[in-house]
């Protein structure tokens, strides 16, 4: 640290190195610091009418996450959120796995900049629209089901948007760059002889895959999936525009405590959200052994 | 044991582009074979082509007379040792070596046994748990070895894998390589552009033209000493070059009209008189003669250079028509260097002047 600062006096001289790191020091303390601090300050204390406020009944409590343990709904609707949000999570590898592989390894080089493409631009449309556009897909006179109706799969329309499903597979769609591109970069750094030599000494695919692929892209997986997890799980738009009312989301009602001015509730299961995504990481960056330094990588 | 390899006349295209044209060659069992050529000859592709990366575009391959076309690298007896070796680096160095055998479902205790056996092989006992990164370029060399041995294939590829090493460690691993070679009678297909190494280790060797085209296919004494097209003869070794006409002398002896004079020679390939032609002659095959000559085979040059080598002297000489001929005199320490453009008389033994068809004609070969 103070290696850091000195270079940053000798390189920029003393005016330069104090203004950035007022900069720097300003951004750290008002954008991330305080808020944070406000925020845990809020979930500690009661809802209180306005003339209370800094009265003698404003003082810390735990009954706003206690709140969250008592009322079974919202227990509920918090371990389905972690529910679904790993079965996007994993969804997601599991689909991106073979696509990141197909670019990184056995596409030719003038194949893989359009497919990239055709991965990016989508993302250039803004996320709610995205979703808006699998409430179209998804819909009981939508595409899906005129299609499947077409093909004589089904005989009345499927109400994809009955459960989960429609979230599920919006999100899964959603966030697919997010755990694409990690994989990719993290594949693409494999020397393609090891996949050769594994073969050559008789692996099945299946067995160069385990053994060779997948220890190698391990840290793109755990950035993948952390991204993965933390999107799902922090996720507005998706389950509001294409859930049911059976499809709750964790973060829908954490929404509702906001709307409905009950800001100390909605800002501790907040803070409860953001500590499951952190135990989300480190339990990912344990399970694939990747240390914090290459996560950070 | 080693099984015999047949490459009958195998072509590789990549689009319209001929990597490799109607190869044919039989390569023995338990033999040490090497390909020699230039790099982007095509030496890498007939490889992968062995090893079942690549199904040749026409022509076929038989490994023990079984023909492998369709059969994957991963079921055909051969294994394969890379340019960068391609080791595991998450893996220790008997994890390395015990992946083939893990495929082959090998028990534990047996694998623990052929892993110590293997590495004894190639002299690194007791490294079987150091991770592949803290070895030296060497000895990864030699865990690469013990790895493609260990799956007891009955054909090794060697694909230029010395060329990372230092040249004092890779004359020491040419030797090591024969030497296992030799102990587990496995065939050995050997990749490579130095010449060194292909004649040192091999038994035989097969010199590749930058055109994909397999130009001889012999022992390395009668590669060096009787080249049969003008490629082998200037990639193998070093030679001096002359633009010739093929000539007839009395009792039919063979005679090359060289810019310089006309001189006594071998023609191999019978090229009838008036044929043009190119004249090699090994620098080290010409002698000085004493003193002004005009016997037979002679000619007068200048001295332009001299580099002093140590066990030898390599001068650059120029007859009195400007044609540069290189000659190499073994040092035997006696007398100084000649001086800078001194008048000497070299001679050419008839026999060390070789007559074939020019450079670059030589694929209009009559087959």
């Amino acid at each position: 640290m103070t290696g850091i600062i000195k270079q940053a006096f000798a390189s920029f001289g003393k005016t330069g190195a104090g203004i950035i790191f007022l900069l720097v020091g300003g951004w750290v303390i008002f954008m991330i610091i305080s808020p944070q601090l406000i925020a845990l300050d809020y979930s500690f204390r009661p809802l209180l009418p306005l003339r209370d406020i800094g009265g003698p009944k404003d003082a810390y409590t735990l009954k706003n996450y206690i709140t969250l343990m008592t009322n079974t709904l919202h227990r509920a609707v918090f371990f389905k959120t972690i529910w679904s949000s790993l079965l996007v999570t994993f969804l997601a590898l599991c689909l991106c796995y073979p696509i990141s592989y197909y670019l990184a390894k056995a596409a030719r080089r003038s194949h893989v900049s359009l497919l990239m493409m055709c991965i990016i631009v989508p993302y250039w449309i803004n996320e709610l629209l995205r979703i808006f556009a699998w409430q179209l897909i998804l819909s009981d006179a939508g595409i899906l089901n005129q299609m499947l109706l077409w093909l004589q799969v089904i005989n009345e329309p499927v109400n994809f948007r009955a459960g989960d499903t429609a979230v599920i597979m919006g999100m899964v769609y959603a966030y697919i760059l997010f755990m694409v591109f990690p994989l990719y970069n993290a594949m693409e750094s494999l020397d393609k002889n090891q996949i050769d030599g594994a073969r050559d000494l008789g692996a099945s695919w299946l067995r160069i895959h385990w053994k060779i692929v997948i220890p190698h892209a391990k840290p793109g997986m755990a950035v993948g999936c952390i991204m993965t997890f933390m999107l799902a799980a922090g996720s507005v738009a998706a389950p509001q525009l294409l859930g049911s009312p059976s499809s709750f989301w964790f973060t829908q009602i954490i929404y509702t405590n906001y709307e409905t001015a009950n800001w100390n509730l909605g800002t501790a299961y907040a803070e409860v959200l953001a500590l499951l995504c952190l135990v989300f990481m480190f339990l990912m960056l344990k399970l694939f052994k990747v240390g914090l330094k290459e996560f950070v990588k | 044991m080693g099984h015999d390899i047949h490459i009958d006349g195998v072509t590789m295209q990549f689009g319209s582009v001929n990597a490799l044209t109607d190869i044919d060659v039989h390569i023995r069992a338990g033999e040490f074979f090497s390909f020699l050529g230039p790099s982007g000859c095509g030496k890498t592709t007939l490889l992968k082509l062995i090893s079942g990366f690549l199904e040749p575009t026409r022509g076929k391959i038989r490994i023990n007379g079984r023909n492998m076309k369709g059969v994957g690298p991963n079921i055909r007896p051969t294994a394969m040792i890379f340019q960068n070796l391609a080791l595991f680096p998450l893996m220790t160095v008997a994890e390395n070596i015990g992946f083939g055998l893990d495929v082959r479902k090998i028990p534990r205790k047996e694998k623990i046994r052929k892993i110590a056996h293997l590495l004894d092989l190639v002299s690194l006992p007791n490294a079987g748990k150091k991770s592949v990164n803290d070895l030296s370029g060497g000895q990864k060399q030699r865990v690469a070895i013990a790895r493609a041995l260990a799956v007891a294939p009955s054909v090794l590829l060697l694909d230029e894998p010395l060329s990372a090493l230092d040249l004092k460690l890779r004359k020491h691993m040419r030797f090591e390589l024969r030497k296992i070679q030799q102990k587990t009678g496995v065939t050995f297909v050997y990749i490579t552009h130095d010449q060194g190494e292909a004649l040192t280790m091999s038994d035989r060797v097969g010199v590749i033209s930058e055109a994909g085209i397999l130009e001889q296919v012999d022992t390395p004494f009668d590669l060096y000493n009787h080249p049969k097209t003008g490629f082998v003869a200037s990639f193998v070794g070093e030679n001096n070059a002359f633009p010739a006409l093929a000539a007839a002398g009395q009792n039919n002896a063979s005679m090359a009209q060289i810019p310089f004079g006309t001189f006594f020679c071998r023609n191999p390939m019978n090229l009838p008189p008036g044929s043009s032609a190119t004249a090699f002659v090994r620098p080290e095959t010409i002698t000085l003669v004493n003193g002004s000559s005009t016997a037979e085979n002679t000619v007068q040059c200048r001295v332009v250079s001299q580099s002093f080598e140590g066990p030898f002297v390599t001068m650059v000489l120029k007859t009195r028509d400007n044609t540069v001929i290189r000659l190499r005199k073994n040092n035997d320490g006696s007398g100084p260097l000649l001086s800078p453009d001194a008048q000497i008389t070299i001679c050419f033994a008839p026999d060390s002047i070789l007559l074939l068809h020019p450079r670059g004609k030589a694929h209009d070969r009559d087959y």
